[in-house]
């Protein structure tokens, strides 16, 4: 039979009929129409300043212990003493311990200990002070096995009571390499381990201890390139740099005014914060709904930089991190769950990856990481009790995400941070796009 | 056998082809394109196909008898059954919105009109009649645009841009079942049930594009269901001016009806990602009612012979007594937009006529079995947005019904053009056209063939 195609043909134009509805190009005719016109939907940018704001001092790791090659060339450890106009004064002891080695030359063997000379050897890579000052540097042998990988800050480690020289090494803060050749009745007490010893570790030798007695500067040395160097008039050996330490300590600073925080690297003093007032809470309970979420500390970044024509060198802030305390309440939820790093040292701390691109001039946590755990907070409760944010010098500029939420290698940088202003902008904040229902 | 095979061969053509308009209508049930702002108000836009011939005779016609088609809004037409019959149409509609601003925008929707089926029980005499089509349509669309300041870097400060889209969508819809039956050659009565039903929903999205931020999408769903009833009567008459003429009286009420349901509020932060229900007042949802008031038609239809028909109609709802016991909460808004007092009575007026060139006889040309249709309506709508300023809608109707080679089967084209509203004030101006298609299909099934 010959199909009805006039009729099948009108049932498929109709169906076309209701297919064809994309030419729609809405504009805003109609909005205010009625009293209830449409309205609303536009987003608004909070800024919640939190209730408290306070430092709050954490050793941070300063001791390494790893191969001299690769990516550990950017530690560093530190020694000096520096009067800081802004910080105060600071002082570093820099500790170091080498391997030993089993390739000598046979020439070794024969010699007395008064035909080497040793002396140890330091690339300079970090200037915090004076940079006209003199160091008064002294040396002194280890007394043990010192345990430097991962130690903080404020870690101590046992040494002799006298110098390994009673005379003071003079050292220039801009001494890009730095050589302390080591006395001969040094050389002569160690020379059995220096020539025949494969390791160190038989407490022959247990590394030195940087410490200066005048100066006006904090110097950082290389830990991949630091070398102990025997040379004899035909050989040298150089032992490589198994583990390095700093230990760092700081007087009184100057009082700065009411509206201000010194935070201290080095020292491990941060910036403690909290929202315990209720005020991301009760921006919860408004009926508005999160587009994004931010934290943002600023630094005052106008007191870092020295005077103009000043011999005095302070290093801007090269990194940030911020860390969270988990809330102590049932069914918090991980770390991971909330898309942060957790601190292996410190169970319960969640470390945000932060953006390098707003270092110095402020601690941004990357926002997409920052916008789970307001979301959370929203709906429910907030997942995180306690904010931190500390100073974490960086070798790169540009790290990424994953390295932004690492310790941070050696510095005595300083950091001021604003606790009150005209302008919110100026203050530590949680910045929050909301929409309102 | 070859009556059964050409009877199967059309029907699995139209069954296919219907299935395919039923499946764009079922997918377009909620979100059928986009359409006037003066859909936001009430309970959307009220839908009135009766018929494809009442659709091209400026939507009257409720007094209007015929064998070709099944009016719903009048169930005393529904005696006059000859023909099984299975008809379904939908539109296609443009419409230019002017604001006083200046301001226009262009909207567009494709909708599924109605789906009818109806046969005889007593050929033009007791007649059964179902049908399913929209009641009302919420398919409102506007837009407003901004951008937010986002600092991206310390020395870069972007403006992420943004998208208000307020959108409608759903509205209600019916099925009604009835009977027709003729009392005596002039009177005819009618009586159906009408089930509503469907979901009204307000979007509102803020949509931030590329930028980094999450959307948020709103939605206020409101579902309502209830169930009402028509009573239809019709009186014909002849030879009243002239021999041969034709004059037909008819009239339906659809009584007032309560319909029930909840509005729940839902957020949704992605495409992928469920909706979740927003607790409003403590509850996840707000259970009430509306009160729908009686819908009254009642018109004429003059044949003066076998080639023309007149018709004159007139509508009229007392919306000003309409109730809601949604209260507001929250964040919700109103149900309905703008409370009960955006709401008045409606009125429509409406004139038709159609010629039909070849009158009764069967053997004339096709064009001049062709039935040619105009007619006029003008409308007061039954919302008034700002409280205060009647809303009218004026608009002509025309239309083709062409014959196929299926006895009892026409194809019908229908065109409107119209314009609805002002831009005094808040009030905008639609202009619009809609482009109909319908195939009414006949055929005597059921029905025990007798030799004569």
């Amino acid at each position: 039979m010959k199909p009805p195609v006039r009729l099948a043909a009108a049932l498929l134009c109709g169906a076309v009929l209701l297919s064809v509805v994309s030419c729609s190009d809405p504009a805003s005719v109609g909005t205010g129409l009625g009293p209830d016109s449409l309205s609303g939907g536009d987003p608004e940018i909070r800024n919640i300043v939190p209730s408290s704001l306070d430092t709050a001092r954490v050793a941070p790791l300063t001791g390494f212990a790893g191969s001299p090659l690769g990516q550990d060339r950017s530690w560093r450890f530190l020694a000096g003493q520096v009067d800081d106009p802004l910080a105060g004064p600071i002082e570093a002891d820099g500790y170091i311990d080498f391997f030993g080695s089993e390739n000598r030359p046979s020439t070794f063997q024969d010699l007395p200990a008064s035909a080497f000379n040793v002396e140890l050897r330091l690339r300079q890579s970090y200037l915090h002070g004076d940079t006209t000052s003199t160091l008064a540097v002294q040396l002194y042998d280890l007394d043990g096995n010192a345990e430097m990988a991962r130690a903080p800050a404020d870690t101590t480690f046992a040494s002799e009571t006298a110098p390994v020289r009673s005379e003071t090494y003079s050292v220039a803060p801009t001494d890009t390499l730095v050589a302390l050749s080591l006395p001969d009745a040094w050389v002569e007490e160690h020379i059995a381990t220096l020539k025949d010893s494969a390791r160190f570790d038989d407490g022959s030798f247990d590394g030195f201890r940087l410490t200066t007695t005048s100066g006006d500067a904090v110097v950082g040395y290389e830990h991949g390139t630091a070398t102990l160097r025997m040379t004899s008039e035909s050989d040298t050996v150089d032992f490589q740099v198994e583990k390095t330490f700093t230990h760092v300590e700081r007087g009184q600073p100057p009082a700065l005014a009411e509206d201000r925080l010194l935070l201290q690297d080095g020292v491990g003093v941060g910036l403690s914060m909290a929202w315990t007032d209720g005020g991301i809470d009760s921006l919860a309970d408004a009926n508005v709904l999160l587009n994004r979420a931010q934290i943002s500390v600023p630094v005052d970044t106008s007191l870092l930089r020295p005077p103009e024509g000043s011999d005095f060198v302070r290093p801007l802030p090269s990194g940030y991190r911020l860390l969270a305390t988990r809330a102590e309440t049932e069914g918090t939820p991980s770390c991971a769950a909330l898309q942060l790093f957790q601190l292996p040292q410190r169970p319960g701390q969640c470390i945000f990856p932060t953006v390098p691109q707003w270092v110095p001039v402020a601690a941004r946590p990357v926002a997409d990481r920052t916008f789970p755990v307001f979301d959370r907070w929203f709906v429910d409760r907030a997942p995180l009790s306690r904010f931190r944010m500390e100073i974490t010098a960086r070798a790169s500029s540009s790290p990424s995400g994953r390295e932004t939420a690492l310790r941070g290698i050696p510095s005595t940088t300083p950091v001021v941070i604003r606790t009150d202003a005209p302008s919110k902008e100026a203050l530590p904040r949680a910045i929050l796009t909301v929409t309102p229902l | 056998m070859a009556f059964l095979s050409s009877r199967a061969g059309t029907l699995s053509w139209f069954f296919v082809a219907l299935a395919l308009l039923l499946g764009s209508g079922s997918a377009h049930a909620q979100s059928n394109g986009d359409g006037s702002v003066y859909s936001r108000f009430g309970l959307g836009s009220l839908q009135d196909f009766s018929s494809s011939q009442s659709a091209a005779m400026g939507r009257g016609g409720f007094a209007l008898r015929s064998l070709n088609y099944t009016p719903t809004a009048n169930p005393a037409l529904w005696s006059d059954q000859v023909f099984t019959r299975l008809s379904g149409g939908a539109y296609y509609q443009n419409i230019q919105s002017t604001s006083g601003e200046g301001q226009s925008s262009e909207l567009a929707a494709g909708t599924l009109e109605a789906l009818q089926f109806s046969f005889p029980i007593y050929s033009r005499s007791l007649g059964v009649t179902l049908s399913f089509q929209p009641y009302t349509q919420y398919n409102y669309r506007t837009r407003r645009s901004g951008s937010l300041p986002v600092q991206v870097t310390p020395d870069d400060v972007a403006d992420a841009d943004y998208d208000v889209n307020f959108r409608g969508g759903g509205g209600l819809h019916r099925f009604r079942g009835g009977l027709g039956y003729e009392i005596t050659d002039a009177l005819r009565v009618g009586a159906s049930l009408d089930v509503l039903f469907g979901i009204i929903e307000n979007q509102r999205n803020t949509d931030f594009g590329q930028a980094p931020l999450r959307n948020i999408r709103l939605k206020d769903a409101t579902r309502l269901s209830g169930v009402g009833g028509t009573l239809g009567a019709h009186l014909s008459l002849a030879d009243v001016l002239s021999s041969g003429d034709n004059l037909s009286i008819g009239g339906a009420v659809s009584l007032p009806a309560t319909l029930t349901g909840d509005r729940v509020l839902t957020l949704t932060e992605s495409q992928s990602v469920a909706p979740d229900t927003l607790s409003v007042g403590g509850q996840s949802s707000i259970d009430g009612s509306v009160s729908l008031p009686l819908r009254s038609r009642f018109g004429v239809a003059y044949q003066p012979n076998s080639r023309w028909t007149f018709t004159a109609d007139g509508v009229f709802e007392p919306w000003s007594s309409f109730s809601s016991t949604f209260s507001q909460r929250g964040p919700l808004s109103r149900f309905p937009v703008g409370g009960e007092q955006t709401l008045t009575d409606r009125w429509r007026v409406s004139l038709g006529s159609e010629v039909l060139p070849a009158g009764s006889d069967q053997f004339s040309g096709y064009l001049a079995n062709v039935a040619y249709r105009l007619g006029a309506y003008t409308e007061q709508l039954y919302v008034q947005p700002d409280g205060r300023t009647d809303v009218q809608m004026y608009a002509v109707t025309a239309g083709f019904s062409l014959p196929t080679s299926i006895p009892g089967t026409r194809i019908d084209l229908n065109l409107e053009a119209g314009t609805r509203g002002t831009t005094d004030g808040t009030l905008v101006r639609d202009n619009f056209y809609r482009v109909g298609l319908h195939v009414n299909f006949g055929e005597r099934w059921f029905q025990e063939r007798r030799l004569r």
